[in-house]
């Protein structure tokens, strides 16, 4: 009991799929990004709005004048931290014809964003959720390159 | 046979004919030098090292600028390290950074740190930081927690601040609580070049007084020096590519004419009692125009072929003794003959001239095993000096004290192949000397990530991981700290008060680009000492050439050989065993040695050349020559002993380290001229039966 007990507290803190693995995996799940930057290399992250870590990670990006995004393009899924309880913030932003914008708002400005938070988008949630959770995805942001993580 | 018909004699004809003329030409000449040369003497020579070196040449074809890096170090042992201070830091940095010329400092503030940013095991992100825009009071609290991080920055009581600027600019005192010194290579320090010359003049005024009893050597002297020294300097600013004029041009330019007029004039002196006034001239003229024509030879050909190498220094100096050579040759018989025709001398008076007798006498009596003590020390000296050539590299001025190497990677880009050849620089740098403090380079920050990240897990750059810590780099904007222009660089902390010769010669086979000015000094010396010795072996084969051609006897040649290679041998043993720093202080003092030295040899050897055809013995015709040559060798090497001596005390570093170590290495050929030449030449007429009977058959 006290071994299974163990075994349940103890995050799994590493990537369980091979890192061409994972690419395919991205390649599936990447319709469903948030997509930011031009720049020919890829770079995919799971980010909870509601993370501090994660909004630094995108305070990064869009520094120094942008450069970051002229170097690479940024593939940015929303998958929720438990206890930041975003479900209806990622919602939100989902739902938005400028969902950039939004996500700025509410990661970069902190703002509260009011919007169509109960339109399903279970299909995107949920892809996001089982491509996450294959992947081993255990924190945010969650940065992958070349299908490794960070 | 008449005089008239003899050499020379109807060029001095010539020369007395149209004096006026010739003499009102030359004065015109050197009044319009003196109107028209650029006043500016310099005595930095940090630039003229650098230009023209293989290094400095790499980091111009690449597009890049060199820059230089000094340290300012504030020390806070009167001060509580407390908010209030890091305030009074933060506003030092902000007026460092406001000097014209600075393009970076390089501070704890400044200093990028690697953290794992972890709220929790969900929520996480390694973070490269710095204290820059951190509040005073964080500063305080984290410094006070994490000094051991920034003990480059921060050691005990002393907060260093790097400036890397374009340029050597002048720090302007800063108002500031702050006590803080800077490395002194910062403070353009300039001289009264007029004190420095006045000195020099008036000390030979006072050795050529003293030594003939008359103004006129004063006068005759002033004027020939003073004409020498100003065509030279007007020359080199017509014909020189390189602009910088270094003190050492005028320096140069005043030795050779010292040692020609000391001969000529010390001639002129002797022969007033003996001989009518255009006589005595003609005397002057056919002993002395040989042995100086073939001493301007060995200048011109064998230093003056510097002005084919590339290094601005070392052609600087090539361009400068042979512009002295030529000119000094020209004016040594044109307008000395001319200015001497005008004056005689009634009871003439010299200081040594029956010293000079008891020494040549003395000499003719010397102690054979004296000899043989003394060659064979200076074989002793000799083994000493190959052995520290090879075995240990010498100590190479920079006039920096902030011990930092700041290179980039010589191909461009930021791939795998890149970064391990940056960890390979650092672990061979790490594992091969102690003196290096730290290695700051791309590879060094992805390792700190990798610690921050996987604290458990050894580092090993895998191929696959390079693109995430480059998107880290870029991330954190570490592009401009870790990169220049599309390559990466690589920063070398070195201990306090260590050698980084050995370093820079470790590193210049890295294919590497370096650029603080610092180390391309040091990299440019390296490089042209090298060059240095191909042409004292030249110069001294030169001699070995001209002695065989005059005399046609190998031994002489050979005398000529051991004579010219005592001082630098002793001199070279001096710089490795009191770690003496290679600096151009150094270089100029061994040319002005190497053209005193072969000028005292090739007069010698040539009036016992002559001398040897007239019906005297060996040893009459060996005092003749010591008591003709020998005194004014030895004149000539005492009055620029105690002239270079006496520029010891001008409170310029360079100047007084041109004077320091010129006067030891005139003093060493002194000592040769006087003890071994003659008694080496002595020895060798007296064993070598060949030699007894030889005449002059030219």
């Amino acid at each position: 009991m006290l071994f299974l007990l163990s075994l349940q507290a103890e995050p799994i803190s590493r990537q369980m799929l091979s890192p061409q693995h994972t690419l395919e995996e991205l390649s599936h799940l990447k319709r469903y990004a948030i997509v930011i930057g031009t720049g020919p290399k890829e770079v995919h992250t799971f980010i909870d709005p509601y993370c501090s870590v994660s909004q630094k990670y995108l305070e990064y990006l869009y520094e120094h004048n942008g450069a970051m995004l002229k170097k690479y393009t940024v593939y940015l899924y929303l998958y929720e931290l438990k206890r930041k309880n975003s479900s209806e913030v990622i919602n939100a932003i989902l739902n938005s014809p400028y969902r950039e914008s939004l996500l700025k708002q509410v990661m970069l400005d902190h703002e509260e964003v009011s919007g169509d938070s109960d339109i399903g988008n279970e299909k995107i949630i949920e892809a996001i959720k089982v491509s996450a959770e294959k992947i081993g995805v255990f924190k945010r942001p969650y940065i992958l390159i070349n299908g490794k993580v960070l | 046979m008449r005089y008239n018909k003899l050499p020379y004699s109807a060029y001095l004809r010539f020369l007395l004919r149209y004096r006026v003329v010739i003499l009102v030409f030359l004065m015109t000449l050197v009044a319009a030098a003196t109107f028209l040369v650029k006043q500016e003497v310099s005595s930095q020579d940090g630039q003229l090292w650098i230009d023209g070196s293989t290094a400095n040449s790499e980091l111009l074809n690449k597009h890049y600028k060199s820059y230089y890096i000094h340290k300012v170090d504030v020390d806070l042992s009167n001060k509580k390290w407390n908010p209030q201070t890091v305030r009074e830091l933060r506003a030092f940095e902000h007026a460092l950074k406001s000097i014209p010329q600075v393009r970076e400092i390089r501070s704890l503030f400044s200093y990028k740190y690697v953290q794992n940013s972890k709220i929790n095991e969900e929520q996480q992100m390694v973070e490269v930081l710095s204290l820059e825009d951190a509040s005073d009071d964080d500063t305080y609290l984290f410094l006070k927690e994490n000094r051991q991080g920034y003990k480059k920055y921060f050691d005990k009581n002393h907060v260093i601040f790097y400036i890397v600027s374009n340029g050597p600019s002048e720090l302007k005192a800063i108002n500031t609580p702050l006590s803080y010194s800077v490395s002194n290579d910062f403070i353009n320090k300039n001289f009264n070049q007029v004190i420095i010359f006045g000195i020099v003049m008036g000390v030979l005024s006072l050795l050529y007084f003293i030594i003939f009893r008359s103004l006129l050597p004063i006068l005759l002297g002033g004027l020939f020096i003073y004409s020498d020294g100003m065509l030279t300097i007007a020359a080199y600013q017509l014909f020189s590519a390189v602009s910088i004029m270094h003190i050492s041009i005028a320096l140069i330019a005043m030795t050779i004419s010292v040692m020609s007029f000391t001969y000529i004039y010390y001639k002129w002196h002797v022969l007033q009692r003996k001989f009518d006034a255009q006589f005595v001239l003609y005397r002057v003229i056919s002993k002395t125009i040989v042995p100086i024509f073939w001493t301007s030879v060995i200048s011109v050909v064998g230093i003056g072929i510097l002005i084919f190498v590339d290094s601005h220094i070392l052609y600087s100096i090539g361009m400068n003794v042979l512009l002295s050579s030529i000119i000094g040759f020209i004016l040594t018989f044109t307008m000395l003959p001319i200015l001497l025709s005008f004056f005689t001398l009634k009871n003439p008076k010299i200081f040594s001239q029956r010293s000079a007798s008891s020494f040549a006498s003395m000499e003719t009596r010397y102690n054979k095993k004296g000899l043989y003590f003394l060659l064979l020390i200076s074989s002793g000296v000799m083994l000493y000096s190959l052995y520290g050539h090879f075995m240990k590299p010498l100590s190479m001025e920079s006039h920096v004290s902030t011990y930092q190497i700041q290179a980039m990677l010589a191909k461009k880009g930021s791939d795998y192949e890149q970064i391990i050849q940056l960890q390979r620089i650092e672990q061979q740098l790490m594992a091969k000397f102690d003196t290096v403090n730290q290695v700051s380079s791309a590879y060094s920050m992805i390792r700190s990530i990798h610690e921050q990240e996987n604290p458990k897990e050894p580092f090993v750059l895998k191929r696959e991981d390079v693109d995430s810590y480059l998107f880290m780099i870029d991330m954190y904007g570490l592009e401009e700290t870790l990169m220049e222009k599309g390559r990466l660089k690589l920063l070398v902390d070195l201990k306090e008060g260590s050698d980084k010769t050995d370093v820079l010669e470790f590193l210049r086979d890295k294919d590497l680009i370096f650029q603080d000015s610092a180390s391309l000094l040091n990299l440019a010396k390296i490089e042209s000492l090298t060059l240095l010795w191909s042409v004292v072996f030249f110069v001294l084969l030169l001699i070995v050439a001209v002695t065989y051609y005059i005399t046609r006897l190998v031994p002489i040649a050979f005398i000529a050989l051991i004579v010219n290679v005592i001082p630098l041998i002793w001199f070279y043993a001096a710089i490795h065993f009191f770690d003496i720093p290679i600096s151009s202080e150094v270089l100029v003092a061994m040319i002005i040695t190497l053209s005193l030295s072969s000028d005292a040899t090739l007069h010698f050897i040539n009036y016992y050349h002559m001398n040897r055809s007239k019906p005297r013995s060996a040893q009459k015709a060996f005092e003749a020559s010591f008591i003709y040559i020998g005194t004014p060798m030895g004149m000539g090497n005492f009055i620029l002993a105690v002239t270079f001596a006496s520029m010891i005390f001008v409170p310029v570093q360079m100047v007084s380290n041109i004077g320091l170590y010129s006067s030891i290495l005139i003093l060493l050929s002194l000592i040769t001229d006087i003890f071994v030449l003659p008694v080496l030449f002595l020895n060798t007429i007296k064993t070598n039966h060949k030699l007894k009977e030889y005449k002059y058959t030219h």
